[in-house]
C-alpha cells in the first residue's frame, strides 16, 4: 500500500486560527495569509485569494481527518459476573422456538404463549446459546416485537439481568434505566405498569422502572392519565417503596371533588406503603363504632352505626356513596373495608377465625363480613382469607354460609366476585382444595330461575377465580369449566357477557392449563356451536405448542 | 435440487412487510396442491376469495409467478411458499408440473440465455442516476462509431457541457461566499444551502450537490466549531469542483474517481462490461440504511474470504419499495463483484453469478473476521486518505475490543490490552442498538467489531461475541486488502 503523502498528525490550532478570521470576515475585508506547505500557489489565477483559502481549508480538514486520534482516560467496564449455572437449550428446542416465534406473532400461537415460553425457559434455568440467541432476537424483531427487543437480550443473554439492573457500574445502571424508560415511554401509560410486572416476574429488577413510574406520577400528561395509572396501580395491590410517599400524600390531599378516584387510589397505595399509617388511621376511625364486650356467655361484638358522615374519613380513602347506598350501615362497611383486617385481630387479641365468629354473632353480621371481605382482598391478608372462606376447622362454617347466602344485599353486590378475590389471596393448592370443598355445596342451577349461566353463583365463582384471578387449572377444574362452556353457549339467548367471560376463560386455559388437557379442549371444539369453535381451536393450538415445547425440553415445567 | 434455508429466504424477501405477511402464510393449513421439481416450487394458497391463488417459483433466479393482484415481487404468497419449503420441505413432494405453471416455466426456459445476462440482484447505481458518458472511459474509444453511438456521443457531449456550465456557476457562488465571509451563515435556513444544491442537480451534478448538502451546518444545536467544520467542508467541495473542471489533465483512475464523486455514475451494465469481476466467497460484515434525499439507501459491506478485499454495495429504493439484492448481515455468498474504477476501489456491484454460499453445517457459525487494532485502523484510514482524499468511510474490523465510557458518558471502543488507544463511536439510532446488543450478549467481554471509520467516529455495524469457553473461530484472509 502506498505511503500516505500526509503524515498523520494533529493540525495545530494555530493553522485554523490563521485561516478563520479571513473566512469569517470574508476576503474582501480581511486579507488571507497563505500557510506554508498547505496553501497552493495559484499564480495569477483570478480570485486567487478565495481559491487559496478554500484549498488551504481542504488540506487542513484532510490532515485533521487523517490525524484524528482519541486517547485519554475511559472507564473500563468491570469484569463480567461469572456465568449463572444454566444449561443451554437443546438444538431441538431452539429449532422449535425459531419455527414458532415468527409464526406465533399474528397467526396460530398466541403471542403471550411465546413470551410465556421464553419466560419459563429463563426461570427453569436454561439459556439460549449465544449463537442461537442472535437468531431468536432476529425472529422476534421480524415478528414485530421490536418494542420488546431489548427485553429479550436481557432474557437470553446470560449476563442480561446483571447488565440491566444489577451491574456494579452506576453509569451502566443509569443507562439501563434510560433504555428502560425509553421502551416504557412507547407504551400506553396503563400498560406500562403491566410491563413492569412482567419484567419482575422474569426476575428482572424493576428498580429503575420505579423511577420512571414516579416521574409519571409527578408529571402526568393529563389528569385522566394520572387517574388511570393510579387505578391500575391500586388494583394491582402493588407495594410501592416509601419513595412514593410524598407524591401519594400530595395526591391524597387533593381537595377537588372530581378527584375522588385519585384520592381513593392514592390512599390505598399509601396504606400499602411499608410503615405508612393510613391503615392505623382508618382503624382508629372505625374503632369508634365497634366494641368488644365481655358477657357471661363470652366475648360479644357490639356495634353502633355512625350518626353522620365525617369529613375526616376521606383520609382513609372513603367517599359518600351514591344514592341508595348513602346510609350509616354502608358507611361502617366502607370504614371496615378501608381498615386492614389484621388490625382487629391485633386490637382484640383474637385469631382471625375467632374474629369472623364474633362478626357472625353481631347485630349486623353482613355489614362486618362484607367489609372484611373487601379489606382482605384489598390488603391481601391470607390469614383472614382462610377464616372468611371458612376453611376446614372453622368454628362455625354452617352459620357462616347460611348468613352469606341469606343476605340478599351481599349476594347482589359482593357475591361471588368478592369471595373470588379473597380466595385469590391464597396459594393455588389451597384455592383448589377450597373450591373442591365448597363448590358442590352451591346450587349450580335451578334455584336461580332463568338467569344466564354467568350469573349463577356456582359458575360465576369459578369464572371469577380462573378468568379473573388466573387460578391455574387442573383436570377437575377444567372439566367443570368445560361443562360451563357447553351450558353457557347452548343457552338462549346467548349472553354477550357469557361470550366475553368465555373468551377470557379460554385465554387463561391456553396460558395456564397443563397441556395434558388438550384432548378435552379438542373434544369441546367439536361439540360447541361452530361459531365458537375457533375460540377452542385457538386454545388447542396454543396447548399443542406448549406440549411440543415440553417434549423438546423435558425438564421444562409445562404449566406456569 | 435447489432449495433455500430460512435465513436465505429472509434475505431474498427484502421487503419487511412482505416477509412478515409471508410468515403468516407459511403454515401448512393455508396451502394445497403443493409440489416441486429440482428447479421449481408450486402450490395453491387460500385467499379471501373462493379460488385459491396459484403460486409458482422458478428457483433459478429465483423468479416468481402468482395470480394475486399484488405488484410486489415476490408477493406474500411466494414468500410464504419459500418459507414453507425452508421449514417443512417434506410437504413439497416431487411431482409433475401443473398445467397452469408449465407455460410460464417454458417461457422462462426459452429465454434462459437472456435471463442469464440479467442480474439476479440489484446493486447498481441509484434509480434515476445519470448514465455514464462513454467519453469518460478511454478504453471504449476503439470501436468504429455507428450512427447510434454518434448520437449518443453527441448527447453526452451536451451533457458534459451542461455539467461544466453548472460547475462554473457554482464556483462563482462559492467564491462569492468566501469573499463575503462565513460569519452568520450558521444561522441561515436550510434553503440557503438547498438552493445551490438543487441547481447542481439540475445541472447533472448530483454527487457534488450531496457534498454541498452535507457541508451545511446543522439547523439545531450548532456546534462551537461550526466555522472550522464548514470551512473545511466547503474547501473539500471546492477541491472536488476544481478537480472536475481540470479532469482532462488527471490520470484515468483519478478521473474516474472525480466523475463518480460529482455524480457521473457508470451503469451496472457498463461496469460489468468494462471491469473484471473479482470472484470470492463474500461475507456480509455489516449493513446500515439511511435516507438520502427522497430515496432509501442501504449500504452493505462485504469482505472476500480469500482475497481479504472489502467491498461496499450501495442500493437505493424509492419509498417503501424493497431493495433488490438479497444481502443479509452475517451471511455468506459466492460469486463475483465488479468494482467501480477509482483511486481506491471499494464500491462494487454484484455480478450475475453472485449467489448464496452453501449453508454451513448445523451448529457451525460463520467465521469471525480477523480484526486489527485501533491504531491500525487509524493508520489504514490515513493511508487510504493519502490515496483518495474524497474517501468518506473506511471499513475496519477490530479484534479484542471492549466497550468503555469516557467521563462525559459517551461510549468508546478500547483494545483490551491497550488502554490508552480509544475509538469514538457513533451512538445514534441503529448504532446504539448494536452497542446494546453486544453488551447484552457479551456483558462486557472482549469481542470483534466491524464498522466504518470516517475520521470523526466509528459506526459499529456488527459485533462478534465469542462463545463461552470456546476460542473464536477466525479466518485470516489470504491476501491483505490492496
Amino acid at each position: 500500500m502506498a505511503k500516505a503523502p500526509i503524515a498523520p498528525a494533529h493540525v495545530p490550532d494555530a493553522a485554523w486560527a490563521t485561516l478563520l478570521p479571513a473566512a469569517l470576515a470574508g476576503t474582501r475585508l480581511h486579507a488571507f495569509a497563505p500557510l506554508p506547505g498547505l496553501t497552493p500557489n495559484l499564480g495569477a489565477e483570478a480570485d486567487a485569494a478565495e481559491k487559496q483559502l478554500l484549498l488551504t481549508a481542504a488540506n487542513l480538514a484532510l490532515v485533521r481527518r487523517a490525524g484524528q486520534r482519541l486517547s485519554g482516560p475511559a472507564e473500563a467496564l468491570p469484569p463480567p459476573e461469572p456465568a449463572a449455572p444454566r444449561q443451554p437449550l437443546s438444538a431441538a428446542a431452539v429449532a422449535l422456538l425459531l419455527q414458532t416465534l415468527p409464526v406465533g406473532i399474528g397467526v396460530g400461537i398466541d403471542p403471550y404463549v411465546s413470551m410465556d415460553f421464553l419466560t419459563r425457559i429463563y426461570r427453569a434455568g436454561y439459556y439460549v446459546a449465544r449463537a442461537d440467541a442472535r437468531l431468536v432476537l432476529d425472529a422476534l424483531a421480524e415478528a414485530g416485537v421490536s418494542r420488546i427487543l431489548f427485553m429479550y437480550p436481557a432474557l437470553l443473554g446470560r449476563r442480561g439481568p446483571w447488565l440491566a439492573a444489577a451491574h456494579p457500574h452506576p453509569a451502566i445502571r443509569a443507562e439501563a434505566a434510560t433504555m428502560t424508560t425509553r421502551w416504557l415511554s412507547a407504551l400506553p401509560l396503563e400498560r406500562q405498569w403491566g410491563t413492569l410486572r412482567h419484567w419482575e416476574k422474569m426476575g428482572l429488577s424493576v428498580g429503575a422502572s420505579f423511577e420512571q413510574l414516579l416521574h409519571s406520577l409527578q408529571h402526568p400528561a393529563s389528569p385522566q392519565e394520572l387517574a388511570k395509572l393510579l387505578s391500575v396501580l391500586a388494583s394491582e395491590k402493588y407495594r410501592l417503596p416509601m419513595a412514593f410517599r410524598p407524591v401519594l400524600e400530595a395526591l391524597a390531599a387533593s381537595e377537588s371533588a372530581a378527584n375522588y378516584e385519585v384520592r381513593r387510589d392514592a390512599l390505598l397505595l399509601l396504606a400499602n406503603l411499608p410503615g405508612y399509617d393510613v391503615a392505623g388511621r382508618a382503624g382508629a376511625y372505625t374503632a369508634t363504632y365497634l366494641h368488644l364486650e365481655t358477657s357471661p356467655t363470652g366475648l360479644r361484638l357490639r356495634m353502633q352505626l355512625p350518626s353522620a358522615w365525617q369529613r375526616d374519613w376521606e383520609w382513609a380513602g372513603l367517599q359518600r356513596s351514591d344514592v341508595g347506598h348513602d346510609n350509616p350501615a354502608n358507611w361502617l362497611r366502607m370504614l371496615l373495608a378501608a381498615t386492614p383486617p389484621r388490625y382487629w385481630a391485633e386490637a382484640w387479641g383474637v385469631a382471625p377465625a375467632e374474629a369472623v365468629a364474633l362478626a357472625l354473632g353481631s347485630e349486623e353480621p353482613a355489614v362486618v363480613l362484607v367489609g372484611w371481605l373487601q379489606a382482605t382482598a384489598t390488603y391481601g391478608d391470607a390469614d383472614f382469607a382462610r377464616a372468611l372462606l371458612a376453611m376446614p376447622g372453622h368454628p362455625a362454617p354452617s352459620a357462616y354460609w347460611s348468613e352469606l347466602l341469606s343476605s340478599g344485599y351481599l349476594l347482589n353486590n359482593f357475591w361471588p366476585h368478592s369471595l373470588a378475590a379473597v380466595q385469590a389471596r391464597l396459594p393455588a393448592p389451597e384455592q383448589l382444595a377450597w373450591l373442591r370443598q365448597v363448590l358442590p355445596s352451591l346450587p349450580p342451577s335451578g334455584e336461580w330461575g332463568t338467569s344466564p349461566p354467568s350469573q349463577l353463583p356456582y359458575w360465576a365463582f369459578l369464572l371469577h377465580s380462573v378468568a379473573g384471578h388466573g387460578l391455574a387449572l387442573d383436570q377437575w377444574l377444567l372439566a367443570q369449566l368445560q361443562a360451563y362452556a357447553t351450558q353457557a353457549l347452548s343457552a338462549e339467548p346467548k349472553m354477550v357477557e357469557d361470550v366475553d367471560i368465555l373468551t377470557r376463560l379460554l385465554r387463561s386455559v391456553s396460558q395456564h392449563a397443563d397441556p395434558a388437557v388438550l384432548p378435552l379442549v379438542e373434544a369441546a371444539a367439536h361439540r360447541v356451536d361452530p361459531h365458537y369453535a375457533p375460540l377452542f381451536r385457538q386454545v388447542a393450538t396454543d396447548l399443542a405448542f406448549r406440549r411440543d415445547v415440553a417434549a423438546a425440553i423435558p425438564e421444562l415445567p409445562a404449566g406456569s | 435440487m435447489i432449495s433455500f434455508t430460512e435465513s436465505q429466504v429472509q434475505a431474498l424477501v427484502t421487503d419487511v412487510g412482505t416477509l412478515k405477511r409471508g410468515q403468516q402464510l407459511a403454515a401448512p393449513t393455508n396451502w394445497s396442491n403443493l409440489g416441486r421439481t429440482d428447479y421449481a416450487l408450486w402450490g395453491e394458497c387460500a385467499g379471501s376469495g373462493k379460488t385459491p391463488y396459484q403460486i409458482g417459483i422458478d428457483l433459478h433466479g429465483p423468479a416468481y409467478h402468482c395470480n394475486c393482484p399484488s405488484r410486489v415481487f415476490p408477493c406474500k404468497h411466494a414468500a410464504g411458499l419459500l418459507l414453507l419449503q425452508a421449514r417443512q420441505p417434506t410437504l413439497l413432494a416431487p411431482g409433475p408440473v401443473p398445467a397452469w405453471l408449465a407455460g410460464w416455466l417454458s417461457k422462462r426456459q426459452a429465454s434462459a440465455p437472456a435471463a442469464a445476462s440479467t442480474p439476479p440482484a440489484g446493486g447498481a447505481a441509484p434509480a434515476g442516476a445519470p448514465a455514464a458518458p462513454a467519453a469518460g472511459k478511454p478504453a471504449k474509444a476503439t470501436k468504429a462509431p455507428s450512427a447510434k453511438s454518434l448520437a449518443s456521443q453527441q448527447r453526452e457531449a451536451e451533457r458534459l457541457a451542461r455539467m461544466d456550465q453548472g460547475a462554473a456557476e457554482f464556483e462563482t457562488w462559492l467564491l462569492d461566499l468566501v469573499r463575503e465571509g462565513l460569519a452568520g451563515k450558521e444561522k441561515q435556513p436550510a434553503s440557503y444551502w438547498a438552493q445551490p444544491a438543487a441547481r447542481l442537480v439540475d445541472n447533472q451534478l448530483p454527487g457534488l450537490a450531496a457534498w454541498v448538502r452535507a457541508a451545511a451546518p446543522p439547523a439545531k444545536k450548532v456546534p462551537a466549531d461550526w466555522a472550522e467544520t464548514l470551512l473545511g467542508r466547503l474547501g473539500e467541495v471546492y477541491g472536488l469542483l476544481r478537480a472536475f473542471r481540470n479532469r482532462a489533465s488527471l490520470p484515468a483512475e483519478a478521473q474516474a474517481e472525480v466523475q463518480q464523486q460529482v455524480g457521473l455514475y457508470l451503469t451496472r451494465e457498463e461496469l460489468l462490461a468494462d471491469q473484471p469481476t473479482v470472484a470470492d466467497t463474500w461475507l456480509v460484515l455489516g449493513q446500515y440504511s439511511a435516507k438520502e434525499d427522497k430515496l432509501n439507501a442501504r449500504y452493505t459491506w462485504l469482505q472476500g474470504q480469500q482475497t481479504g478485499r472489502y467491498a461496499l454495495v450501495q442500493e437505493y429504493a424509492v419509498r417503501s419499495k424493497a431493495y433488490h439484492a438479497p444481502l443479509a448481515p452475517k451471511t455468506s455468498y459466492v460469486g463475483g463483484l465488479a468494482f467501480y474504477p477509482g483511486l481506491l476501489p471499494l464500491r462494487a456491484v454484484l455480478a450475475p453469478d453472485f449467489t448464496f454460499a452453501p449453508e454451513p453445517s448445523a451448529g457451525t457459525e460463520l467465521p469471525t473476521p480477523a480484526g486489527g487494532t485501533i491504531g491500525e485502523l487509524y493508520d489504514g484510514y490515513a493511508q487510504a486518505l493519502g490515496r483518495n482524499r474524497w474517501l468518506r468511510a473506511w471499513p475496519g474490523a477490530l479484534a479484542d475490543v471492549v466497550l468503555a465510557r469516557r467521563t462525559g458518558g459517551e461510549w468508546v471502543l478500547r483494545h483490551e490490552s491497550l488502554p490508552n488507544e480509544l475509538l469514538p463511536l457513533y451512538q445514534d439510532g441503529e448504532a446504539l442498538n448494536v452497542i446494546w446488543e453486544v453488551l447484552a450478549l457479551g456483558g462486557g467481554v472482549p469481542f470483534t467489531a466491524f464498522g466504518e471509520w470516517d475520521g470523526t467516529a466509528y459506526r459499529m455495524l456488527e459485533g462478534w461475541v465469542p462463545a463461552e469457553d470456546e476460542p473464536a473461530d477466525t479466518y485470516a484472509p489470504a491476501a491483505a486488502e490492496a
